[in-house]
């Protein structure tokens, strides 16, 4: 088996860590005796998203934001199908974002995004004035123009363990689609909304940023799996799992005491 | 509410917090709420020098401070380290007389990043230095183009800004200002074509986007680079590092005034070129700069001689959630010809506030120590297993590293492990947990 794997924007979207979620994917693929082919693209490269088996993007600045989406608008069409086609994909951080209708940044200026599900980001500042003026009965929205920037345990019942993370973004997103995940604690898609990222068939998108692959040796099972259709033989790092654990525990403790 | 009052309530805490041992933000914060327009009544002197930026704030203040001192001026400054407007309002009022004017000659204040822009709503400085804006303390300050943006909003006319013409992040606050001096340092020895580092934030032109081409890095994205595009490009320096030989600790500025390094970085370099270049505008002649800033050592604390039983070390404090400070200190000990072995410890993230994110052990060089001068290299704290996972990755070989939760554990093993020199590289917030376990040495 070969397993084609596309990190996308890896110099632009790459805030901190991400490429630690392709490594540690790639050393998974290849312990269980997969070969693996990774590309690293950026903005102006040449690519067709219909050559890979899993797809990649991290998050970015606000401003890289942009760029990324302004490039990956003119792989629409490939990508649409790869997701019809069940091809699987892993968006984090703000890069979810580029999957929703479109992107209102802090001063106010509009971003149409790729469409795939029917969601609306806002970016703080302006953008969240322009929401209040539509929207005057919605009590959700976070007020203060200010980052969000947080430890995060999320959970689903597609992945065996809770995850544990970090959020740090600008961002909230509001619309009808399919979330990934349930917040246990910290913040999701917006302020009172237990909800984090979105799905669409097995294009992953979460909040959670920088290498969330690395942090939860779960997820990293369930990427896998779907990857390979359950055929790669589990494979299982000490220091991984032990680094989970401890901070699982630390973020339990912290949430706990803080009631 | 009168300024004398104000002063008076704020000097009373702030001489019972040095009693009890309390941070020195809180008389300011009761300043503040006294009268929130406290700074503005306040008579300050010709001089007002800020210094902000990612990394090297504290280290640049203390030697402005002491070349300023040796050059007969009275200088009040922050050196507790609150650089909040809390802290500042503080040492403000502490260094007013009674009637609210400042009593030295300068005042000089490190203020943090994101945070300036509130201080300097009340008084602005005449000279303005902003070092550098990298990935630092990405869990509280997002990313360096958000804090670029809360930089920008503290900066008003009449002030002088004092930029790194190599970072083109910084250089940007340049744009479309008249009164901007330059400093930063030329080809020099250790300058090179690649960017080494893990990730590289000078790809991107930070005001067009576009790709930015380098002529030379001197490390991650500070360097000479020009935009192809949009013509942002290293602006030409008023003060600049003509050479530098690092092995022999010695740099020349501007071709004729040479200083001697007691901290061998390049780091530190960028450090005494900010605070040669301040305390030249502001009229300290280059002689007495010299003589001041040749060898010194910073008070600061943030280098530290150790021994544990027979052997000997040096703790390189670095900044956790900060990849470009611990790349400098894996320099640093990887370089050490002598041959060395490694403690990294990584217990508690930060001593200020709390988080378990850990990905910026991702943005770390830790490949630096695959160099033939490291012998072992030991992991500690409570993230050991985070770092192990990262070192996994490093290509240096497993038999080479150890890892143990507990750091008197560690320091028990590195007692006999070896003879070599040993290093250890964390932050301010899991220091003291070390140097409680050996004797400190005075340089």
């Amino acid at each position: 088996m070969i397993i084609k794997v596309l990190h996308l924007y890896h110099d632009l979207m790459n805030l901190y860590g991400e490429y630690g979620n392709i490594a540690v994917l790639c050393r998974y693929l290849e312990d269980a005796g997969i070969e693996v082919q990774l590309d690293k693209v950026s903005v102006d490269d040449s690519f067709n998203i219909a050559d890979y088996n899993f797809v990649y993007c991290g998050a970015g600045t606000e401003r890289n934001q942009k760029v990324a989406l302004a490039d990956i608008i003119s792989h629409k069409d490939e990508l649409k199908i790869y997701i019809e086609n069940n091809g699987t994909a892993l968006f984090t951080g703000n890069s979810l974002e580029m999957l929703g209708k479109s992107i209102c940044d802090r001063n106010g200026d509009t971003f149409e995004a790729l469409s795939f599900a029917d969601f609306y980001t806002y970016q703080g500042g302006e953008s969240y004035k322009k929401y209040i003026s539509a929207n005057p009965n919605d009590t959700e929205l976070i007020k203060n123009d200010t980052r969000i920037t947080g430890d995060v345990i999320f959970k689903a019942d597609f992945i065996e363990k809770p995850l544990v993370g970090f959020v740090n973004k600008c961002g909230f997103i509001k619309g009808n689609f399919t979330p990934l995940f349930n917040v246990v604690y910290g913040i999701g898609n917006n302020r009172n909304d237990k909800s984090d990222g979105i799905r669409i068939n097995n294009i992953l998108g979460t909040y959670l940023t920088g290498p969330i692959l690395v942090k939860n040796p779960a997820m990293l099972d369930y990427v896998v799996s779907l990857i390979t259709n359950g055929n790669a033989k589990n494979q299982s790092y000490d220091s991984q799992n032990r680094g989970y654990e401890m901070t699982y525990r630390e973020l339990m403790k912290r949430f706990n005491t803080q009631g | 509410m009168r300024v004398f009052f104000v002063i008076l309530v704020c000097k009373l805490l702030h001489f019972i917090g040095k009693l009890i041992g309390k941070g020195s933000s809180l008389p300011g914060k009761y300043a503040l709420k006294l009268d929130r327009n406290i700074l503005k009544k306040i008579k300050m002197p010709e001089y007002i020098i800020a210094v902000t930026g990612s990394n090297g704030k504290t280290s640049t203040v203390e030697m402005i401070a002491h070349i300023l001192q040796e050059g007969g001026k009275t200088v009040a400054y922050n050196k507790e380290g609150s650089n909040q407007i809390e802290g500042v309002t503080t040492f403000i009022l502490c260094n007013s007389t009674m009637g609210g004017k400042v009593k030295s000659d300068i005042l000089l204040i490190e203020s943090d990043e994101r945070f300036a822009q509130y201080t300097f709503k009340y008084f602005t400085p005449t000279h303005y230095v902003i070092t550098n804006l990298y990935r630092d303390q990405l869990t509280r300050n997002g990313h360096p183009e958000w804090v670029y943006d809360c930089l920008k909003n503290s900066i008003h006319d009449g002030t002088q800004l004092i930029l790194n013409a190599d970072d083109p992040l910084v250089s940007c606050f340049g744009y479309g200002k008249d009164d901007v001096i330059y400093f930063g340092a030329d080809k020099i020895s250790v300058s090179h074509e690649k960017n080494n580092s893990v990730y590289n934030d000078g790809i991107f032109c930070p005001h067009c986007k576009k790709r930015l081409s380098y002529e030379y890095y001197h490390y991650n994205h500070i360097g000479k680079y020009s935009c192809p595009n949009c013509g942002l490009k290293r602006n030409n320096t008023q003060f600049s590092v003509t050479a530098a030989d690092l092995d022999k600790g010695e740099i020349i500025i501007n071709d004729k005034s040479t200083i001697k390094l007691a901290l061998k970085s390049l780091y530190n370099v960028y450090n005494i070129l900010a605070a040669y270049s301040v305390c030249s505008i502001v009229g300290i002649d280059d002689a007495t700069i010299c003589k001041s800033i040749n060898n010194y050592v910073l008070k600061n604390g943030r280098v530290i001689e150790f021994s544990l039983d027979k052997r000997y070390g040096t703790l390189l404090t670095s900044k956790h959630e900060n990849s470009v400070s611990y790349d400098q200190s894996l320099t640093l000990a990887a370089n050490d010809k002598q041959g060395c072995d490694i403690l990294i410890i990584v217990d508690a993230i930060s001593r200020k506030y709390f988080t378990s994110d850990v990905s910026w052990l991702w943005d770390i060089d830790f490949e630096l120590l695959a160099s033939k001068n490291v012998g072992e290299i030991v992991l500690a704290g409570l993230y050991s297993a985070d770092l192990q996972t990262r070192f996994s990755f490093t290509g240096i070989e497993e038999s080479k590293i150890k890892a143990f939760s507990d750091i008197g554990e560690a320091a028990e093993y590195l007692k006999t492990s070896s003879d070599r020199k040993l290093y250890v590289i964390t932050c301010f917030s899991d220091k003291g947990k070390f140097l409680s376990l050996v004797k400190e040495e005075k340089l």
